[in-house]
């Protein structure tokens, strides 16, 4: 009787924590999504009088990149507009400053090393998800 | 642009430190982004998002402006939204060796015809495309000075946010 018993508080306990890991994740998710509705409701001349609104299809590539992202890197994918309409994220890690810039057919990673000469960027005239999702768990750029 | 071709008086008191107004697009939870110190974009009908304009400069103002007032001077504009207003010093943008220049009154590219820059504004001129830099060591250069601005800019903290 007693292991039954805790056997159920275990089991309780559990699905509290799945929850409210769940229940996080959720907020998380909500807050960015919030932010890139924020990011929907500029209008052109936001910034400068050139800024571009948000690409749409920027916009759509960040939504399935977030899928991919953890709990724990969700301040990094905090998502900043560019001028040309982009979405861009930036964060940093072990003492390089990453940036990303995904657009409606292109992706550009960037690297800031701890020193200027080891700095690296790769564009690509595609979208890729896959280079954007290792890029940003990894820091890897992976091949032109 | 040569050096000799820009607008303006170069300013040289590194004490001064420069008001740079950041959009709330350019927001990064309540800081700003590295790309809010990127050069502003100007027109041209072949430009691509990594194909830097060949004279880049990023828009601030003098230090008598005061912050709030350069950040209502932007607000006032269009539907703009900002976070507030963080400087840069004349000093600081030397030490990139980044060129300012006091343009305020003069013609801008930005610019319908016949409209001039603010009295009180000031370009910090980026590295130039030139036949020996590639677009992407460019690019790479401005995101590096970029980060650099904004570390300044945020180590001596925001110089004006409004009260809401």
């Amino acid at each position: 009787m007693g292991r039954m018993v805790t056997g159920t508080v275990r089991s309780t306990v559990g699905t509290k924590a799945a929850r409210s890991i769940q229940k996080a994740r959720e907020d998380w998710e909500v807050a960015l999504t919030t932010r890139l509705q924020t990011l929907t409701q500029l209008k052109a001349g936001w910034s400068g009088a050139e800024s571009q609104p948000l690409n749409a299809a920027s916009a759509e590539h960040f939504r399935a990149f977030l899928v991919h992202v953890p709990q724990a890197r969700a301040n990094d994918a905090y998502p900043v507009l560019t001028d040309e309409g982009y979405v861009r994220l930036e964060w940093q890690s072990h003492g390089h400053a990453y940036s990303a810039e995904i657009g409606p057919n292109s992706l550009y990673m960037c690297d800031l090393a701890p020193e200027a000469v080891d700095d690296s960027d790769v564009e690509l005239d595609w979208y890729d998800q896959d280079r954007l999702v290792e890029f940003f768990l990894s820091g890897s750029k992976g091949d032109q | 642009m040569t050096p000799e071709q820009r607008p303006g008086n170069q300013l040289t008191d590194a004490a001064e430190v420069l008001r740079r107004v950041v959009p709330l697009g350019k927001d990064k939870n309540g800081l700003p982004a590295r790309d809010a110190f990127m050069p502003d974009i100007v027109p041209a009908p072949t430009k691509s998002a990594f194909m830097p304009g060949s004279d880049g400069t990023m828009s601030t103002h003098q230090e008598c402006m005061s912050a709030r007032d350069a950040y209502e001077e932007y607000v006032k504009v269009g539907d703009r939204a900002a976070i507030g207003t963080w400087g840069v010093s004349v000093g600081e943008c030397t030490e990139l060796e980044l060129s300012v220049y006091h343009d305020g009154l003069k013609r801008h590219p930005m610019l319908p015809a016949g409209e001039v820059l603010p009295a009180t504004h000031v370009s910090v001129w980026f590295p130039s495309k030139t036949n020996e830099v590639s677009n992407s060591r460019l690019r790479r250069q401005r995101e590096r000075i970029a980060k650099d601005l904004c570390d300044f800019a945020i180590d001596r903290d925001y110089l004006y946010i409004p009260a809401s």
